[in-house]
């Protein structure tokens, strides 16, 4: 599994990444029954829910913590990374559909800030398993737009911006999608 | 207090966080989803609904279209009986939606851009069916109308905190008429008359 966080403002270095990326690869494994997958882009974690609507919920769970949680976190952040200047909080970024029309499996990702819409890609995601080649319908949460490539790293060509619910992603990358930016 | 999973929140900018930490104390309320959806383009920078899937179709409960009529005699009678039906939208927050303003706009224009047709807040059919009745039987009408769920989650950008945040999301499922053009069940009964019924016959 190849997710990691692109922190072009936060000023990684390419070995943290390269950390992230590796920790990531001994993660969750794909759960065939359960269809409705979440994953942070802030820390790699997974987790897989027959329901979509559990899927969400879960999501929104993740991303909704209490006060004193929230406390928690900005200090732990402002502690770890002393360049961070816009993240507070997880929030919902996409959710990616097998199917046309928002059908079928779901995944959806969050992250721990907005996109800044300095015209860089703010998080990268790379599919794997089942989720390769096989994306229709996307939607772009918060204030994010969604890119497609057909290959991991955001390699090969490119389909978007997506800036809005699509049912349909078009001819072009239907079933093509190996990795997914966000700026 | 856990948030609970269908009002989860997110903070836009640790600047902002720490304001509105110090500002709403944890023991801040929250909001219910009908004040949250009323908020919705009338308070906020952006409102989304994300649909959760395709639309349902569904067939709503039979339900009596037109007066019933009675045949008094001894034979068969075919009667004309000319009926008109509403059905209307509803949704799971109880709240009036209409789609030209606040949360049934953004409903609205997210259904039209997923599924390339118009939401019906309500669709009016009106018929006249042919009903056979026998001696001194009741014959009736029933229409059994195509509906539509659609369900997803509402999600909102404040540019000043609402209750302590920036971010909400709401869960939604509004229910109306089917929009698809499918064929809907109409349906002729019968049955005898009670006794008082034909007591009542001229």
């Amino acid at each position: 599994m190849g997710a990691r966080k692109k922190v072009l403002r936060l000023g990684a270095t390419a070995g943290t990444t390269a950390l992230i990326s590796a920790a990531l690869a001994g993660g969750t494994a794909h759960a065939q029954d359960a269809d409705h997958c979440i994953e942070s882009l802030d820390t790699g974690e997974k987790e897989c829910f027959s329901e979509f609507e559990t899927a969400i919920s879960a999501a929104e769970e993740r991303t909704g913590n209490t006060i004193a949680e929230q406390k928690r976190m900005m200090k732990s952040k402002q502690s770890s990374r002393a360049m961070t200047t816009a993240a507070a909080n997880d929030i919902i970024l996409g959710t990616f559909f097998i199917h046309e029309q928002y059908g079928g499996a779901t995944f959806t990702l969050y992250g721990d800030s907005l996109c800044s819409k300095d015209g860089q890609m703010e998080y990268v995601y790379n599919f794997s398993g089942d989720w390769v080649d096989s994306i229709s319908s996307v939607q772009p949460w918060a204030n994010c737009w969604i890119w497609l490539y057909p290959e991991p790293d955001l390699g090969g060509d490119r389909d978007g911006p997506y800036k809005e619910n699509t049912p349909y992603v078009g001819d072009y990358m239907n079933d093509r999608t190996e990795s997914v930016g966000f700026s | 207090m856990r948030k609970r999973s269908w009002s989860a929140l997110a903070l836009s900018s640790a600047t902002a966080g720490l304001v509105v930490l110090a500002a709403a104390p944890a023991a801040a309320a929250e909001p219910t989803n009908r004040q949250l959806l009323e908020q919705c383009n009338n308070g906020t920078d952006t409102c989304v609904f994300h649909p959760d899937g395709p639309p349902q179709y569904y067939t709503g409960p039979a339900r009596q279209v037109g007066d019933s009529v009675y045949n008094c005699t001894n034979g068969v009678q075919r009667f004309n009986v000319s009926w008109s039906d509403t059905t209307s939208q509803s949704n799971s927050v109880g709240i009036a939606m209409t789609t030209e303003a606040g949360f049934g706009e953004a409903f609205a224009v997210s259904y039209e851009q997923s599924y390339e047709h118009t939401w019906k807040t309500s669709h009016t059919e009106s018929q006249t069916t042919y009903v056979d009745t026998g001696p001194y039987q009741v014959g009736w009408v029933e229409r059994q109308p195509r509906m539509e769920r659609v369900s997803g989650t509402y999600e909102m950008h404040f540019g000043d905190p609402y209750y302590g945040h920036y971010i909400w999301y709401v869960p939604f499922e509004a229910r109306g008429p089917a929009s698809d053009g499918a064929s809907e069940a109409i349906v002729q009964h019968n049955r005898d008359m009670t006794d008082a019924e034909k007591a009542a016959c001229p």
